[in-house]
């Protein structure tokens, strides 16, 4: 079920009223009502992949138990290799099987060893990426004693498939959002307004931004033979709009709707764009994902501790495996490559926490100095973006020579004038208000009653009227 | 507190949908005034001034051949001239999708000075509204409410933007007339080779009409006979004709839409049109399969073949 479709309009209104008219009297309802929403949200994709789901959340749950009762480290190491197993082996066959496979036969080939494989026809299961790992993060945390094991089967449960953030996140933690689910949720007007204006300007930077900037993006890269450099070099900045439209306004989304049913999720985006390194690029995008990895990954193999060739190495590592997350694609690999090459001068140079706090605090224009890091980095992310966008790693390669030539300082063949004042009013909209936690969250606060609404219904008529065609989400497939 | 909340969106609700409501009632009740003539004009005033290049074919005995995608990709203009020794000289006006709306205001708006013969295409399913999300969306507003509600469901989510849009489009649109002209003559004079795969034609026909649904547009019907009002008072002769498809097709359509093909020969009557089809369908059967692109459209090889059958006709 898309969060921008006509099921989710019906679908939303229906929980929400069950959940807070019929079952705020007992938690254990309001948990278990949550499961069903979540499972019926699930299952409207397909329902036969709700086995996967209950897997992979039993699988934890019980590995969780039994971390508490075992005392002896060899089998808890045991018991968490289970779970780690478990996870990563649904995510592997269902994700990556055929990659490797495929990747197998082609270097037998290229050494003169041709093999017969046989390739699956496998369906991804939608948000397998974000609830495995969601699930792994508590078996490991509890394996670590950060967390306290739940034994009730109904809060994992619904930790595990809560519907807002079940398919393309926020990951969230075990220890943030499962306790949550222990007590009992009142109505809290104030939250509850404040999730409708973040599930509003979610809509807004998914159905105007992306999906119009999709159709564009689509056009020139799937005619990029035929584009001049110029063009191409727009249809990676469409693509990064794109992206951030799309995810950014998901995660809105996912954030508002868990408000309306009394939960904070963490926050995933906090205006990426305004980065004025890709170090604090990568602080502001897809926080969750970014955590997860530094916490599970890039922690365990020795962080930033040791020789900066150990650095260097966890550092790549890191990067390489996030981008491989992504899918099954070389191109994701390159992806991740390319930004652990961006982060790598900063890392040398120590300077890739210089930029802790927001840009231009307190200030409405940013510095000549802030404004050329903004620059940059967009630039070097937007470039980035090319391998992600891509068919497959040579289509990204002739993209960048179709950039790189001559012709980009033609005009562009393509100039989507309406799309631009759009993505125009939106940066300026992020920018005033990237001191938030999301751009509208203090907007017109202090205005007239009337110009607030005003302001707000002038958002709706843009995603009424201006909305593109409807697309799925793009990290639907991750 | 949750009481206050659903007061609050239902009071901040009620402005949009009060919005929405007039709308409608607005397309409800001047509905007709809407889709008048004088209306419709101003929408496809444009498509005519893309044929200016007509009034530079010099000839005196100019044929148009007007259509959908069937006959813009069915006929060579150069093949059909060539066989009748430059007697005659073929134009063709036909393209993706075009419907008689459309097409009589093209004509409208064309010199048809020297233009003896007008040919036009016949496909039926283009003359139900279910076949609007092809067509400009103004037509958007020949739909009553219950039916655009379903519509938006099964075939178009942006149909109630879209059809918005068409009323603001419909209060504010002056004549704002494309001028352009020194347009050069198209190769093969608006004909064209079928070199990929058309989209929109996955269906089978008789998934096309969903009569029971949507209905006819009787929009189509009344600017098909205007159409030919149009050629009658410029002493110009009409001739409807069916152009050829693939045996699936046929098969389809014989044995799912007989009752359909009726009603649309009894709508076609009841609007006035008197004036006899010609070729049908299965017309070259004997070539086989393989002169089509898809069901409904000719390859370059069938265009070679058809054209001359044609023009014998």
């Amino acid at each position: 079920m898309l969060f921008n479709s006509l099921d989710f309009a019906i679908f939303l209104p229906i929980v929400f009223l069950l959940y807070w008219f019929i079952m705020q009297r007992n938690l254990r309802l309001q948990n278990a009502f949550i499961v069903i929403a979540s499972y019926v949200f699930y299952g409207w994709w397909d329902w036969r992949f709700l086995s996967l789901l209950l897997f992979s959340s039993l699988v934890d749950y019980f590995v969780g138990l039994g971390l508490q009762k075992e005392q002896r480290p060899q089998q808890r190491k045991i018991l968490l290799v289970l779970s780690i197993i478990c996870n990563l082996g649904l995510l592997g066959f269902f994700k990556y099987y055929n990659f490797f496979v495929d990747s197998f036969a082609e270097a037998f080939s290229f050494f003169g060893m041709p093999i017969q494989t046989n390739s699956l026809n496998i369906i991804l299961p939608v948000g397998i990426s974000f609830y495995t790992f969601q699930s792994l993060s508590y078996g490991i945390d509890v394996y670590r004693r950060k967390l306290e094991p739940t034994h009730d089967v109904i809060s994992f449960l619904a930790f595990v498939s809560f519907f807002p953030q079940l398919v393309a996140g926020p990951i969230e933690r075990a220890t943030h959002l499962l306790p949550q689910f222990y007590t009992k949720r009142h109505f809290d007007y104030a939250r509850a307004v404040d999730g409708m204006r973040q599930i509003l300007w979610g809509l807004f930077k998914k159905m105007v931004i992306a999906d119009n900037c999709a159709q564009f993006v689509d056009t020139i890269f799937n005619g990029s033979a035929t584009f001049s450099g110029s063009t191409l070099l727009l249809g990676a900045f469409l693509f990064a709009l794109q992206i951030y439209g799309d995810f950014s306004g998901y995660s809105d989304i996912a954030i508002g709707t868990s408000r309306l049913f009394g939960f904070d999720l963490q926050r995933n985006f906090a205006f990426p764009y305004f980065s004025r390194d890709i170090a604090e690029f990568w602080r502001r995008w897809h926080i969750s994902l970014s955590t997860w990895f530094r916490d599970y990954l890039y922690v365990p193999l020795g962080g930033s501790r040791g020789s900066k060739a150990r650095v260097v190495k966890n550092t790549f590592i890191t990067f390489l495996l996030s981008g491989f997350w992504h899918g099954a694609n070389w191109k994701f690999i390159a992806w991740g490559a390319l930004h652990a090459i961006y982060f790598l001068p900063l890392l040398l140079l120590n300077k890739n926490r210089s930029h802790l706090g927001n840009v231009a605090p307190g200030r409405i224009f940013p510095t000549a100095k802030e404004f050329t890091g903004i620059l940059i980095t967009f630039l070097l992310t937007v470039l980035a973006w090319i391998f992600f966008r891509a068919n497959d790693i040579n289509h990204a390669g002739n993209i960048f020579s179709g950039i790189f030539s001559s012709s980009l300082f033609t005009i562009p063949e393509v100039l989507p004038r309406k799309l631009l004042l759009l993505i125009t009013f939106a940066l300026i909209v992020e920018w005033l208000g990237r001191e938030n936690l999301y751009a509208i969250e203090r907007s017109g606060l202090k205005w007239p009653r009337y110009a607030r609404r005003g302001f707000y219904y002038f958002l709706l008529l843009l995603i009424f009227f201006e909305g593109g065609r409807e697309q799925p989400f793009i990290y639907f497939q991750f | 507190m949750i009481r206050k909340f659903l007061y609050a969106l239902l009071r901040f609700s009620i402005l949009p949908l009060l919005a929405l409501v007039l709308l409608e009632l607005d397309i409800t009740i001047h509905k007709k005034g809407l889709l008048s003539e004088k209306k419709l004009e101003k929408i496809f005033q444009n498509s005519g001034t893309t044929y200016r290049w007509v009034t530079q074919v010099r000839h005196t005995n100019k044929v148009l051949l007007l259509g959908s995608s069937s006959i813009k990709y069915g006929l060579s203009c150069t093949l059909l001239n060539k066989l009748s020794n430059d007697s005659l000289s073929f134009i063709n006006l036909a393209a993706d999708a075009r419907d008689p709306v459309e097409t009589y205001f093209i004509l409208k708006h064309t010199d048809l000075t020297n233009v003896t013969k007008v040919y036009y295409g016949i496909d039926p399913w283009i003359f139900v509204k279910t076949y609007y999300k092809n067509r400009n969306s103004y037509l958007y507003l020949d739909m009553d409410l219950m039916t655009a509600g379903r519509y938006s469901l099964e075939h178009d989510p942006q149909f109630f933007p879209k059809r918005y849009k068409a009323l603001f489009n419909s209060w504010v649109s002056t004549s704002t007339l494309n001028a352009s002209t020194g347009q050069p003559i198209p190769p093969d004079f608006g004909s064209a080779t079928l070199d990929k795969v058309p989209t929109n034609f996955d269906d089978p026909v008789h998934k096309k009409f969903q009569l029971e649904k949507y209905g006819w547009s009787n929009l189509q019907f009344e600017y098909l006979q205007k159409i030919v009002q149009l050629c009658n008072s410029k002493t110009i002769s009409f001739i409807a004709f069916y152009p050829p498809r693939r045996s699936d097709f046929i098969t389809d359509y014989h044995q799912n839409c007989a009752a359909i093909h009726i009603a649309f020969l009894e709508k076609l009557k009841a609007t006035g049109f008197s004036t006899p089809i010609i070729g049908s369908h299965d017309q070259l059967r004997s070539y086989g399969d393989g002169i089509f692109a898809d069901a409904y459209h000719l390859n370059g090889k069938g265009q070679k073949i058809y054209s001359p059958v044609f023009l014998l006709k």
